[in-house]
């Protein structure tokens, strides 16, 4: 018979992990979705958390897809305000707008938001000048940023990982093509981290990074409500790698580079 | 430890419906997909059984490759094995009828095709005597999303109601609008939850509205971590025996219901 880990039996029990802080790193707020979903209400997200033991969900808005910053921002400000110590959100900005992006990231941070969240779906590249506003404000108040990634966004990412030695760069999607890429980054640059979250699920992928030495590195996210939370921690739990790994790439890498201090679990 | 779930009734009768082995012409993935490597990974996340496709059957004669798949795992009882099947049958006879009678005659329950890897439409005008046969005798036919026309699908539904289709692979991307319609349609639909079909809320959605029976459960081998597959759905808020029901009764069913 084989012998499973403290994560497996709690998996397979249906139980909800309790070993470790868990914190998922890229989730999705409010339901201005481009294609229905099932249930996007904070409640479903939270008693989602509550059957596996996440502690906190650090979620943008849908809206991060549009130019509808100041709506979106809204959504997660109050998600926060209603959840402060299961959500934390990462701000967002319409970053083809030069003039508005440093009037939003402000209003933000004084509304307690202490992350930034960019997406190349929509918008420039991360290599336009318009960034520059928003990696500036990031740099200048210690900000990380978790940038949608699927490989080519790298390139416009790499000079900026030396520019701007205050954001801690979680590149989300990490290894959807290119894992030799992410993997090198992530070892060449101390503030580039690499975030799991991937809808195929691809087996031996937490391994690939784990064994290139880079368990301090990786944060795991689900993209919930996007995709599901179910699905994505399974590829961490059920991973042919050590407990201890777990527990970092679960929430303990994650707790250090987002800065979260929740204490919701009594774990060391 | 509390057991929510009963552990032991998950190893002992857990079925993954989805698994497919075959080597692809180049090397795609980091380690090989065979029987051994499949074997390896049900015994690693406790999956009693599989229903195996020849991934082979897609890219060369898909009856060769069937053979190869009984000969391949004719030692392991709990490797059960889904015949592709194409609406010509195989030759020299060419009646597709006669090859079903045979496919059951070797004991094999449940099929798959893929009309788009061998250049045919599933349309009743196109696959009368194979739908008709996989109807009379009760025999679930996988098709995976991704190679179906959905109205094509619909049709055939429409015209051969007591077909029993299992969809593979469905997409993540929310409630689909036309897998909605379809389980409205088409009570004879069953859908494989599968990492692939990772979607937040979606499980216990779906069985509270279209009841706990047209469900089945997919480990995504050899793409995906088959463990995101079990906390897919042991995490999903189902109750218990609506777990036990896409975990393995339904799918113990529909091959028992196989009329020989």
């Amino acid at each position: 018979m084989r012998q499973y880990d403290t994560f497996q039996l709690k998996a397979f029990a249906g139980q909800p992990i309790d070993q470790c802080m868990v914190i998922d790193a890229h989730g999705h707020m409010g339901a201005e979705t481009t294609f229905p979903l099932y249930e996007t209400s904070p409640e479903s997200i939270i008693a989602a958390m509550d059957r596996m033991g996440i502690d906190v969900f650090c979620a943008s808005p849908f809206l991060v897809v549009s130019s509808y910053a100041r709506e979106g921002n809204d959504v997660s400000i109050a998600a926060v305000r209603q959840y402060p110590e299961r959500i934390f959100a990462y701000m967002i900005a319409n970053t083809g707008y030069p003039e508005s992006i440093l009037p939003e990231l402000e209003r933000c941070l004084n509304a307690g938001l202490r992350a930034v969240k960019i997406h190349s779906h929509s918008g420039p590249p991360y290599s336009h000048p318009n960034y520059d506003i928003l990696y500036q404000f990031a740099n200048s108040n210690h900000l990380p940023i978790l940038a949608h990634t699927w490989g080519d966004q790298i390139k416009d990412l790499e000079n900026k990982f030396i520019k701007y030695k205050n954001i801690n760069f979680i590149l989300g999607h990490a290894g959807a093509v290119e894992k030799e890429n992410y993997a090198r980054v992530a070892k060449e640059y101390p503030n580039v981290y690499l975030e799991t979250c991937f809808s195929p699920c691809s087996r031996g992928l937490i391994e690939y990074f784990v064994n290139q030495g880079l368990s301090d590195k990786i944060l795991w996210g689900s993209d919930m409500t996007f995709m599901s939370a179910e699905h994505q921690i399974g590829r961490v739990i059920f991973a042919n790698i050590s407990e201890a790994d777990k527990v970092k790439i679960l929430g303990k890498n994650a707790q250090k580079v987002l800065k979260i201090k929740s204490r919701r679990k009594n774990v060391s | 430890m509390k057991k929510d779930i009963d552990i032991d009734l998950i190893f002992d009768r857990l079925i993954a419906c989805d698994p497919l082995v075959g080597q692809p012409g180049i090397p795609v993935y980091e380690y090989k997909t065979d029987i051994q490597d499949l074997t390896n990974e049900m015994q690693r996340l406790s999956i009693a059984k599989a229903i195996v496709r020849n991934n082979d059957c897609l890219n060369t004669e898909p009856y060769f490759c069937n053979d190869v798949l009984m000969k391949n795992i004719s030692d392991n009882p709990d490797l059960i094995p889904a015949w592709f099947l194409t609406p010509d049958g195989r030759g020299p006879s060419y009646n597709v009828a006669e090859l079903i009678e045979t496919m059951l005659n070797c004991k094999v329950r449940i099929a798959w095709t893929d009309p788009a890897a061998k250049n045919y439409l599933l349309a009743t005008w196109c696959c009368k005597e194979m739908l008709s046969a996989l109807q009379q005798h009760l025999i679930p036919l996988l098709i995976s999303f991704k190679s179906i026309n959905i109205s094509d699908l619909h049709n055939v539904m429409a015209d051969f109601p007591k077909l029993r289709i299992i969809l593979l692979d469905l997409p993540r991307t929310g409630q689909n609008i036309m897998i909605e319609a379809l389980l409205k349609n088409h009570p004879e639909l069953h859908l494989c939850f599968s990492p692939s079909f990772a979607v937040h809320a979606g499980y216990k959605n779906l069985c509270s509205r279209y009841g706990e029976h047209r469900w089945v459960w997919g480990m995504g081998y050899p793409e995906s971590e088959g463990g995101a597959g079990i906390t897919g759905l042991v995490y999903s808020g189902l109750t218990k025996k609506q777990i036990e029901a896409a975990a393995f009764r339904n799918m113990e069913r529909l091959l028992s219901e196989v009329k020989i």
